[in-house]
């Protein structure tokens, strides 16, 4: 009997689904196993996340963990290899202040590979605004002007 | 034919990682190996470049065909890992068998295919269509996987030896998996590594992980077990094995601790050797060690 493809696909996907998500296994797989590789799964993605961007991971602390552990549940990893893309979702839902000014600095200028980029972010610490540039052709520009702090006692 | 007269690849090799390089530029290595999608073909590391130029064979090693998947293998992919063999005058190249993507999603990790004649004949097309495209042989890994398809109608050892009876791949024999699924899954590793097609291996793998909670985790970040040291040993009593490679892809340990582990690894695999010369007419042995 020739293979049925799209039987085995739905299997495949059935279980990758569920690997994602940490539930809903399909019938017959070993609970406490299917649970500890999805945990596995989502922890290899953690840590390619902590290695693209080592100074939110590290802003974060002992919360950075668990807070990618719920965000990786929800979201599959997006098909660019290296955590990079993925932590840049992942850290559109992180409240912008636990962040430090190096994780803040981080983001901004992962986020700007791109052909054209233009955005900025307060660095709190040193009372300064980032704004990254980037155009095709010209490559990217980099100004940190003074700004006015929101809470003078910082 | 034993597997030293398939395979060029001798002595302990490396997974080369750019943490890794001033390392893998001082160290007495056999061979190497790197992860295909981690580099362009077109701009290899400097790195690199200065182990090809050593005179080291350097096997790309693939994660993303996903040869176990439905879908046939991608042609970019297949492309960028025929270019790469190019590029590094690799012997070979090696994937795995696994399904990293379905239904659109990536796994980001090597997922377990059913062990059942339906995947065999999935797998033997796709190894086919990708051994077609590719200038140089393919060897391909089984892998360590936590979960196991409830509808399994072959053990590991039978289904990997009936793939590459079949495609006339080679083996890529990774001892810290064979360990892993067998710890993990209750089985006798060492009953199960004599039945692996042993005379097509290409060369061997091996890694360190953690236990946690009862679980082998094949981390790749930690020393390599004794319980794999062991593994090498028996793989060199029963087979005229090729060379053994150490992937470690993070929690990189200080250089004399790397060498002293790859120095680890030599000495098991000559334990094995001065056995099998011990009891040259063991049956298991003739069978594998053609001489």
């Amino acid at each position: 009997m020739p293979a049925d493809r799209d039987a085995v696909a739905a299997c495949q996907a059935q279980l990758l689904h569920a690997l994602l998500r940490g539930d809903g296994f399909p019938d017959g797989f070993d609970g406490r196993m299917a649970a500890a590789a999805s945990l596995a799964l989502r922890r290899k993605r953690a840590r390619a996340v902590a290695r693209g961007l080592p100074a939110v991971a590290q802003a974060l602390g002992a919360q950075f963990e668990p807070l990618f552990l719920e965000h990786a549940a929800r979201y599959p990893a997006p098909s660019k290899p290296g955590g990079l893309q993925d932590g840049l979702r992942f850290a559109r839902s992180v409240p912008g202040e636990t962040l430090t000014d190096a994780a803040r600095t981080e983001l901004l200028l992962r986020r700007a590979h791109r052909r054209a980029f233009l955005g900025a972010t307060r660095l709190r610490g040193a009372g300064r605004l980032l704004v990254v540039l980037r155009l095709p052709l010209a490559g990217l520009r980099v100004s940190a002007p003074r700004c006015r702090r929101k809470d003078p006692a910082q | 034919m034993s597997a030293r007269a398939i395979s060029p690849l001798s002595g302990v090799g490396l997974g080369w990682r750019p943490q890794l390089e001033t390392f893998a530029d001082r160290a007495q290595l056999g061979f190497a190996e790197v992860v295909a999608e981690s580099v362009d073909p077109r701009r290899l590391p400097g790195g690199l470049h200065r182990v090809l130029r050593g005179g080291l064979a350097v096997v790309p090693h693939g994660v993303g065909l996903s040869l176990g998947g439905t879908e046939r293998p991608d042609r970019r992919r297949l492309d960028h890992l025929a270019l790469l063999a190019q590029r590094l005058q690799a012997p070979l190249v090696s994937e795995h068998i696994a399904y990293v993507r379905a239904d659109g999603l990536e796994a980001g990790h090597l997922l377990p295919v059913a062990r059942t004649e339906e995947s065999l004949e999935i797998l033997c097309e796709n190894v086919a269509y990708a051994q077609a495209h590719l200038p140089v042989a393919l060897a391909l890994e089984h892998v360590a996987a936590l979960v196991e398809w409830p509808g399994n109608e072959l053990d590991e050892a039978t289904f990997v030896s009936e793939l590459v009876a079949r495609t006339g791949a080679l083996l890529l024999l990774d001892l810290s998996n064979l360990y892993a699924n067998a710890f993990n899954h209750g089985w006798d590793p060492v009953e199960a590594l004599r039945r692996f097609p042993l005379e097509s291996i290409a060369y061997v793998h091996v890694s360190g992980g953690v236990h946690r909670d009862g679980i082998y985790h094949d981390t790749h970040d930690a020393p390599v077990l004794p319980q794999v040291l062991a593994l090498v040993e028996e793989l060199f009593a029963v087979a005229d094995a090729p060379g053994v490679l150490l992937e470690r892809d993070g929690n990189f340990p200080p250089e004399d601790e790397l060498a002293a582990e790859l120095r680890e690894i030599a000495a098991a695999a000559e334990r094995g050797s001065a056995r099998a010369d011990r009891s040259r007419d063991a049956p298991t042995r003739a069978v594998v060690r053609a001489r």
